[in-house]
């Protein structure tokens, strides 16, 4: 795996906010968000959910369709939940928007009773039913949509095993060999004494583009996995955007991951980067350019105060994303 | 009421004692994770190597929960609990379901020398969401946990662009 600036980027900001980690501060506040999540994202959003899956919500509510893929017949039952988990006292903590679905499946090779477990199309599911004619009605384990993921610092991985950040977005049912992701980013930008924050969804093309992701896809060499650029070079396996009667775009990634992502920005990672004190000084960033060389981590903490390397960069053609710190105003005593 | 159960002849030795496995019947094995017979509770607790991480009197109290509630319902009672009464949940479910995998997650966490890694997290996650759906499907008749309010008139039979 091909290694560049933005990967650099990312894993050198992670790092340093690897010391702000409360997992009791996150567990928390990621749970609180539930009731917004379900209300606000999945309910009103059920039918795009059952389009996009192609599985039928409760079939009392949608007669008319029926979903077949493959060996799964009349996939049906759409249950979508947002979960969080604490796993281990103080390592991770998973967000997710899990599926699970219920299907018809026949089978003369091998015949089922309920609670046998089977492996189909690389899912462990659950005999439910068994029904004439060598039909069982089967249920998926709950498979995730996208998860956030949030962990302590972990020593023993290199850092090319955390380009993702030790923060961050996995969308996980976009899958295509590889699964893109977005990082949670703290603003290299802010200026003390004002706290810090992380980057919302829309600066990634904004004040963020080609520092912790890139539009620019004229490198073909580029390796990258990061939302944007994933869906820039990647066929999704599934359709993303919807249209309504009414003629409104519904769109998986603008409509229903974004304000998730930015919602824990805000109400969970925001209020953790301000309990930390004294504040923790993210590293600058530098931009991609298409070549092998970057310009390490080390250099990208050096650069906020040594003046004379910040200037051989610059003339080395690199753009610096950073900020610093806020000057005290100086008034001229009037004698 | 379940009936008997067999014991795998291998025994598992401990630092405190040796533990007898309980092997469950596939089909037995949803019920008896959700049981609130605090006999069997504790029986299957003192066959496991994490016992001390259970109490039978929580788990009885999480599986009363778990009879009467919707999955959603119950997603949410945990929620609320404390972290060391919620943990309790997947010790106790796989004391059960003697899953190899979670048996290792298990592991990792209690020694705490290490990290589980993130696809060990997931995988613990969606394990234990899916129990009480699939109880709730197989013996409790809740074919459809949840109802969503939605205006059907606001899409078309048109797909995806």
């Amino acid at each position: 795996m091909a290694w560049n600036q933005i990967k650099e980027n990312t894993y050198c900001n992670s790092e340093s906010y690897n010391g702000i980690y409360n997992s009791s501060h996150v567990y928390t506040n990621s749970k609180s968000m539930k009731p917004w999540v379900n209300n606000t994202i999945i309910a009103p959003n059920m039918i795009f959910f059952s389009k996009m899956l192609k599985i039928n919500i409760p079939p009392i509510v949608l007669p008319r369709y029926q979903h077949n893929r493959g060996s799964e017949i009349d996939r049906r039952g759409l249950v979508i939940l947002y979960v969080n988990k604490l796993t281990g006292k103080s390592s991770y903590i998973v967000s997710s928007v899990q599926y699970q679905y219920t299907f018809d499946y026949h089978s003369t090779i091998k015949s089922y009773e309920v609670d046998d477990i089977e492996l189909i199309n690389d899912v462990s599911c659950t005999c439910m039913k068994v029904l004439p004619r060598d039909i069982y009605t089967f249920k998926t384990d709950f498979k995730n949509l996208f998860h956030f993921s949030f962990h302590t610092p972990d020593p023993t991985l290199v850092r090319r095993e955390k380009f993702r950040a030790a923060f961050h977005l996995n969308i996980d049912n976009l899958k295509n060999g590889v699964i893109p992701y977005r990082p949670f980013v703290f603003d290299p930008t802010v200026k003390a004494p004002h706290p810090n924050k992380f980057l919302l969804w829309d600066d990634f093309s904004g004040i963020a583009n080609d520092y912790f992701s890139t539009s620019n896809s004229s490198d073909p060499n580029l390796d990258l996995n990061e939302i944007t650029m994933f869906l820039q070079k990647q066929a999704t396996p599934i359709p993303l955007v919807f249209k309504t009667k009414n003629g409104v775009l519904l769109n998986y990634i603008d409509d229903i991951v974004k304000p998730i992502y930015n919602k824990i920005v805000t109400d969970v990672l925001n209020p953790l980067a301000a309990l930390t004190v004294p504040r923790i000084i993210p590293p600058a960033a530098v931009n991609y350019g298409s070549t092998n060389n970057f310009v390490p981590c080390n250099e990208l903490h050096d650069v906020r105060t040594n003046t004379r390397r910040r200037n051989t960069m610059k003339n080395n053609g690199h753009a610096i994303l950073m900020g610093g710190k806020t000057r005290k105003k100086r008034y001229r005593r009037i004698k | 009421m379940i009936q008997p159960i067999s014991t795998d002849l291998s025994m598992k030795k401990t630092k405190q004692t040796r533990r007898r496995k309980i092997i469950v019947p596939q089909d037995q094995k949803l019920l008896e994770m959700f049981t609130t017979d605090i006999d069997r509770i504790q029986m299957y607790i003192d066959s496991s190597p994490f016992a001390d991480r259970m109490d039978a009197k929580v788990i009885r109290d999480i599986n009363e929960h778990a009879v009467k509630m919707s999955m959603k319902d119950f997603d949410d009672y945990l929620d609320d609990l404390e972290y060391e009464k919620s943990s309790m949940v997947a010790f106790f479910q796989n004391t059960i379901d003697n899953n190899a995998r979670i048996h290792k997650i298990h592991r990792t966490i209690v020694s705490g020398k290490k990290d589980i890694t993130e696809e060990d997290a997931l995988y613990i996650v969606n394990w234990e969401t899916t129990h009480h759906s699939n109880f709730r499907y197989i013996h409790m008749g809740e074919d459809n946990p949840h109802q969503y309010e939605f205006d059907e008139n606001d899409y078309s039979d048109s797909d995806f662009i």
